[in-house]
């Protein structure tokens, strides 16, 4: 194939990738689940009065039992998506002051955590990252290099999704490297189309960006919205070094696993990738020298890192975020429009109010009061872990992992509280595994960029990815109760 | 013509491969006429073609030797003439073509429907100069002049090409949604197919209610010596890619491809509308004219009863392809079947008098209402 004309040189991130969904489900199936959306409304304000107006338990205060209240109608609102997350995260902040649970000039403070300026400046970063072409050529000089044969390069996607993750959202990662993926697989030949080669491609930039993306509290917004609520809840916090120490021997466990299987199932005949390296060199062509813009996003990021790792503690994660922010409009690397376009400013109201909730449960003693029903079922919490650990799994599946975070985390703080576990240790059994998604399109924006390429189908990947699923399960286990005790936070010692 | 005179399919057939002769003065080249059925069909002015057109006081006939057979030759229309706000000839802007007001962007593009195919295809230099892209008011005034006129019943967008891994859709978005708010009618776009699929999604979210990639050459062969920029820069993969998803995307049978008899080898066609029917999209047969002239209507009697059978084996809805006059539908090919099914037929009639085309047009945005989620009204489907 020669080189296509319909390929923009300068491919911008392409925010409207994930702006239209065509429900393809039978006809019936789709009314169905539309004509449930009045039913849910009504059940999540009928569960809220229910609570509301109950005698309250012996052992539950009158504003415990408001804000639990208020964090049933929330909970049944993020998990069945009856309203947009951001309005039933800003309908939690102003019900905690009309309920009483606090007062509202507390309720919108908790606004102001740490947690959502650090999202925020995490979101620029990838901006700049992605406008200056950065992750493009990243990508691009990789595949280049390292996808000289047919499982080399599903290796070079793979990996570099994985590692590209580790310091950029995501989303942001699957925008980059989805066009170059699609640009691969289209121009193999009908062959090798006709295989399941392409479909290994797909996966191994969804798989690679999702498991890459709990390595760091950058990859997914979930891990700093787990932080904002551990950290307003009970003044406990994680740092970006230690985030990482807990997560990186996880995260190189589970790629190995995930490359045995996208080989076993996937890529185990090798195929002509000649069209592809072309069309890859093509778009190394077009990219040219590396320009001073690509070169300083390169180097900011990269002291940004270093400060994380050195100095967190003295100036704060969001701290350093927001000087690195300034640093890129001082070098002028980045334009408030293009941050305008890129940055999710949705998740950041939807975190206020969940930090806020959180906060709420806790201080109303509501989360210890379900912890405490909880811990009348189960006196084991290694079963009680694991049962956490699998439930957000298996729920980050089909659900925003913020809303699995924000619905899990209060009461498991809670748990762990009652059953003596460390505080960090649960935070991350339950955010991490939330993130570990393989299967279904609608989990992570890379899977659904993954789908969008039309080589993929679901059936084709249950039994994989329910392997991975369980993988990713019986790893993170073995992680905490093996490894984590080393770095002093093993989940049966009590901190906070 | 005594066999045509009895099937108005063949006789569409015949008048594609052998045209009419009729007097031509200044007037167009082809004429759009309606024959038995309400069977639409397109006929090159042909003076060496022994179908005459006899124009009569009551009725038109087409002669040939002592068959006569009346159809109805279509005026040209009046709103041709008159100017647009911008001072464009309407007739320049939008044609009518069987039910169809044509508006070609940036020039069109189709062998048999415009009749010249762009620089993509012809693998000529992108730098030449484009067609026209006309003002989205102009359209409108065009469009208005056409429907006020009765001339049309629905609109369809052939577009030339346009850069960008959409194929340019997103230039096509103002027209779409300007024709969506004033008329309530059916839009259907023809276009190469994009490099990124996500923009099937948006075409029908944005209001396309039909829409056809037409490979026209059937084979990987054919594609390369007739469109050898069609198999350069897209290659057939892309279509069959495209028309794939679209057909997971829009409903069932609105989705068509166009396959013209005389590029391709007969078989190869017939395989190629096989692999169509198999991914859920409607096959519709052209003819090329100057390829196809040594063919009698009767020898491919065969590839058409087979463009009914594979459709009604894979079950499609024949009702999206109708009122065509350039190329003949599903629908129309029951004609050359012998005791075709009659219930495609019985569908398509109930969609055809003023309630059924209201229903059709109301289900069609019922459905897109149900299927369409616009995400970046709220960040639910980022999933972060």
């Amino acid at each position: 194939m020669a080189e296509d004309p319909f390929s923009e040189a300068e491919r911008r991130v392409p925010p409207e990738l994930l702006d239209v969904e065509v429900d393809t489900r039978p006809l019936a199936m789709v009314l169905l689940s539309r004509s449930l959306r009045p039913f849910l409304l009504i059940a999540g304000l009928a569960v809220f009065f229910l609570i509301l107006h109950a005698t309250p338990p012996a052992g539950l205060s009158p504003a415990g039992e408001r804000a639990l209240a208020i964090f049933a109608l929330c909970v049944i609102y993020w998990v069945t998506g009856a309203l947009p997350l951001v309005i039933t995260g800003l309908l939690a902040i102003i019900l905690l002051g009309i309920c009483g649970v606090m007062p509202a000039r507390t309720a919108y403070s908790l606004f102001g955590s740490e947690a959502v300026f650090f999202v925020l400046a995490a979101f620029m970063l990838a901006a700049a990252v992605n406008y200056r072409g950065l992750g493009r050529r990243v990508a691009v000089i990789v595949f280049a290099r390292f996808g000289r044969t047919s499982n080399g390069l599903i290796r070079a996607i793979y990996l570099l999704s994985a590692l590209m993750s580790f310091l950029i959202p995501e989303h942001a990662v699957a925008a980059i490297v989805f066009p170059i993926v699609l640009n691969v697989a289209d121009s193999l030949e009908p062959a090798a189309r006709r295989t399941r080669y392409p479909t290994a491609l797909f996966l191994a930039m969804a798989w690679g960006t999702n498991i890459g993306g709990i390595a760091t509290l950058l990859g997914g917004a979930r891990g700093p919205l787990a932080l904002g609520i551990l950290t307003e809840s009970t003044g406990v916090t994680i740092s970006f070094i230690r985030w990482s120490a807990a997560t990186i021997p996880l995260v190189a466990l589970l790629l190995l696993v995930g490359y045995l299987v996208l080989t076993a199932f996937f890529a185990y005949e090798p195929v002509n990738i000649d069209p592809s390296i072309a069309a890859i060199t093509r778009r190394r062509l077009q990219l040219g020298r590396i320009s001073f813009e690509e070169t300083a996003v390169a180097a900011v990021l990269a002291v940004t890192v270093v400060a994380w790792s050195v100095a967190s503690q003295k100036l704060g994660l969001a701290g350093i975020a927001i000087l690195a922010v300034v640093a890129l409009f001082v070098l002028d690397l980045l334009s408030w429009q293009e941050v305008e376009g890129h940055v999710n400013w949705g998740i950041i109201l939807m975190y206020g109010g969940a930090i806020a909730l959180g906060s709420a449960l806790e201080r109303s003693k509501a989360a210890a009061f379900i912890a405490q029903q909880i811990a009348k079922q189960t006196s084991s919490p290694t079963l009680l872990l694991a049962a956490l650990s699998l439930t957000a799994q298996f729920l980050g599946e089909t659900l925003s992992h913020s809303a699995v975070v924000a619905s899990l985390l209060p009461v498991g703080l809670g748990l762990a509280r009652r059953f003596g576990l460390d505080l960090r240790a649960l935070t991350l059994a339950i955010t991490l595994p939330a993130g570990l998604t393989y299967i279904m399109p609608v989990s992570t924006p890379a899977n659904a960029l993954a789908y969008s390429g039309g080589y993929l189908r679901t059936k084709d990947l249950l039994v994989p990815g329910l392997i991975l699923i369980f993988a990713s399960w019986i790893g993170l286990n073995l992680v905490m109760h093996l490894y984590w005790p080393l770095l002093g936070f093993g989940p049966l010692a009590v901190k906070g | 013509m005594d066999e045509t005179a009895k099937n108005p399919a063949l006789l569409k057939l015949d008048l594609a491969l052998r045209g009419v002769d009729a007097p031509a003065a200044d007037g167009p080249i082809w004429l759009e006429l309606q024959l038995d059925a309400d069977i639409w069909a397109r006929a090159r002015i042909n003076p060496d073609s022994s179908i005459k057109l006899v124009r009569g006081a009551q009725a038109d006939l087409l002669r040939e030797g002592d068959t006569e057979v009346a159809v109805r030759l279509m005026p040209e229309p009046e709103y041709a003439g008159r100017k647009s706000r911008s001072g464009v000839a309407l007739g320049n802007i939008a044609t009518v073509r069987g039910a169809y007001a044509v508006v070609e962007l940036n020039g069109g593009c189709g062998a048999c429907l415009p009749g010249r195919v762009c620089a993509l295809c012809r693998g000529r230099e992108l730098t030449e100069k484009p067609g026209e892209m006309w003002p989205v008011e102009d359209v409108v005034d065009a469009l208005g002049a056409i429907f006020k006129e009765g001339a049309a019943e629905f609109v369809l967008f052939q577009v030339g090409y346009l850069p960008g891994d959409d194929a340019g859709l997103k230039m096509l978005f103002p027209y779409i949604e300007t024709v969506r708010r004033h008329f309530d009618t059916i839009v259907a776009l023809a276009m190469h197919p994009p490099a990124d699929p996500r923009s099937i999604e948006r075409a029908y979210a944005a209001g396309v209610d039909a829409i056809s990639y037409n490979l026209e050459a059937a084979d990987a062969d054919s594609l390369q010596t007739y469109f050898p920029g069609r198999a350069r820069f897209l290659g057939r993969s892309r279509y069959f890619h495209s028309l794939s998803h679209a057909a997971k995307v829009f409903p069932g049978g609105a989705v068509l491809c166009e396959l013209t008899v005389g590029l391709s080898p007969e078989e190869k066609i017939a395989e190629a509308m096989a692999e169509l029917t198999e991914i859920g999209v409607l096959p519709i047969l052209s003819v090329d004219p100057a390829r196809a002239q040594n063919r009698a209507a009767a020898d491919l009697v065969p590839l058409y009863a087979r463009l009914f059978n594979e459709v009604h084996k894979a079950g499609l809805n024949m009702s999206w392809a109708r009122d065509l006059s350039h190329a003949i539908t599903p629908l129309e090919a029951r004609y050359f079947v012998i005791n075709a099914p009659q219930f495609p037929v019985l569908l398509h009639n109930l969609s055809r008098n003023r309630i059924g085309a209201l229903a059709t047009r109301s289900l069609a945005k019922m459905r897109r209402r149900l299927r369409v989620r616009w995400v970046r009204a709220s960040f639910d489907s980022s999933r972060l």
